[in-house]
């Protein structure tokens, strides 16, 4: 449950953002979470409301996310391909000459303050 | 109208905020996108960066509880523990039992306790640099907390992220955790003298170690025996 450690950064990373822009809450959050991030969505679901409790500037905040599939690019056929999580092959030609271009991230997307 | 929302108060953009207002109250969206593992990631370019100069490596070793990478390493330790100066970092959430069974080895070991952690970050890693780990030594090993999941997402400054993986946890580990078996950089097969015992196939594993991590190395062995261990100190010595 990683996820967990994980929400506190985000929080200690939005809190930054806060005070940069100088606005007094945060009242969503969007995160992009990679198939392959080895974050898993429902428990960070589970382990945000914890890492905002208490805590000033959180009051009410929205959680949004957005997961993001694993896209690869094959250099075999030459294209950009949707594999399944468990196949980081070439869905179409199973050659392992590939490269992953999307879904090993875990981001904090944008916040809506206030 | 705002574009953005549809919002019928403004349209304001500047930079890469979007500001309008909402009744009485003023939003703005701001967009981010920042990975929320750089400040790891960046601590672990550090820790990457002292190591390489003083010309050490860093293997960082993963797997399930109980696959057998404190055994590895004792036996890693009292063969060829003279010839490669090695210090071990050893995580786990509480007791030092595996630190105490590496110094009977021989090793140079640091016991890390992460008690409600679940994996080693790089910061825990940074703080031994130059301390625990002086820089003299050819190698440092990181044993992490027996985890499938939580320690592939931590880079810790590591040149090689090594899966374990048994024989008796059957074949098909790597595609129930691909996100390790893909990330890791070798995949070590343990406890292949009780292959004879088992209904368990090496060739099915190796395929789906390939179905993940198709560029992986794969290196077999048996602590108990010694099978396949001269290949397991040739890695570890050419690295």
């Amino acid at each position: 449950m990683h996820e967990l450690s994980l929400a506190y950064s985000l929080v200690e990373m939005a809190e930054d953002y806060l005070s940069k822009s100088e606005g007094a809450k945060i009242t969503a959050i969007t995160l992009s979470i990679g198939e392959h991030s080895g974050v898993v969505p429902s428990a960070m679901e589970f382990a945000f409301p914890e890492a905002i409790k208490d805590k000033n500037y959180w009051d009410g905040c929205e959680l949004i996310i957005k997961e993001i599939p694993v896209k690869l690019f094959c250099s075999e056929c030459g294209q950009e391909k949707y594999p399944q999580i468990n196949m980081i092959i070439c869905p179409s030609c199973h050659s392992g000459n590939i490269e992953i271009l999307e879904g090993k991230d875990f981001f904090l997307q944008s916040m809506e303050v206030e | 109208m705002c574009e953005d929302c549809g919002c019928e108060q403004g349209n304001r953009h500047y930079f890469d905020h979007h500001t309008h207002a909402h009744g009485e109250v003023q939003k703005k969206i701001l967009v981010i996108e920042q990975n929320i593992l750089q400040k790891n990631n960046h601590i672990a370019g550090q820790n990457k960066q002292w190591l390489a100069k003083h010309s050490m490596k860093a293997v960082n070793l993963i797997s399930s509880p109980g696959s057998g990478k404190t055994a590895l390493l004792e036996r890693t330790m009292v063969d060829i523990g003279k010839e490669l100066n090695c210090s071990v970092l050893v995580g786990d959430q509480q007791t030092d039992n595996d630190a105490a069974r590496l110094l009977d080895s021989g090793a140079k070991v640091k016991q890390i306790n992460t008690y409600s952690s679940c994996h080693l970050d790089a910061v825990m890693v940074k703080k031994e640099l130059g301390t625990f780990v002086t820089g003299d030594e050819d190698l440092l090993i990181i044993e992490n907390i027996g985890n499938l999941v939580c320690p592939a997402a931590f880079d810790l400054g590591e040149d090689e992220k090594i899966a374990l993986l048994s024989t008796t946890e059957g074949e098909d580990k790597p595609i129930k955790y691909p996100v390790l078996f893909n990330r890791a950089t070798t995949v070590v097969i343990t406890k292949m003298d009780l292959e004879p015992y088992l209904d368990w196939s090496l060739d099915k594993t190796k395929k789906y170690i390939r179905q993940v991590n198709p560029k992986a190395k794969i290196i077999c062995l048996s602590s108990k025996t010694g099978e396949g261990m001269d290949q397991w100190y040739e890695y570890l010595k050419g690295l």
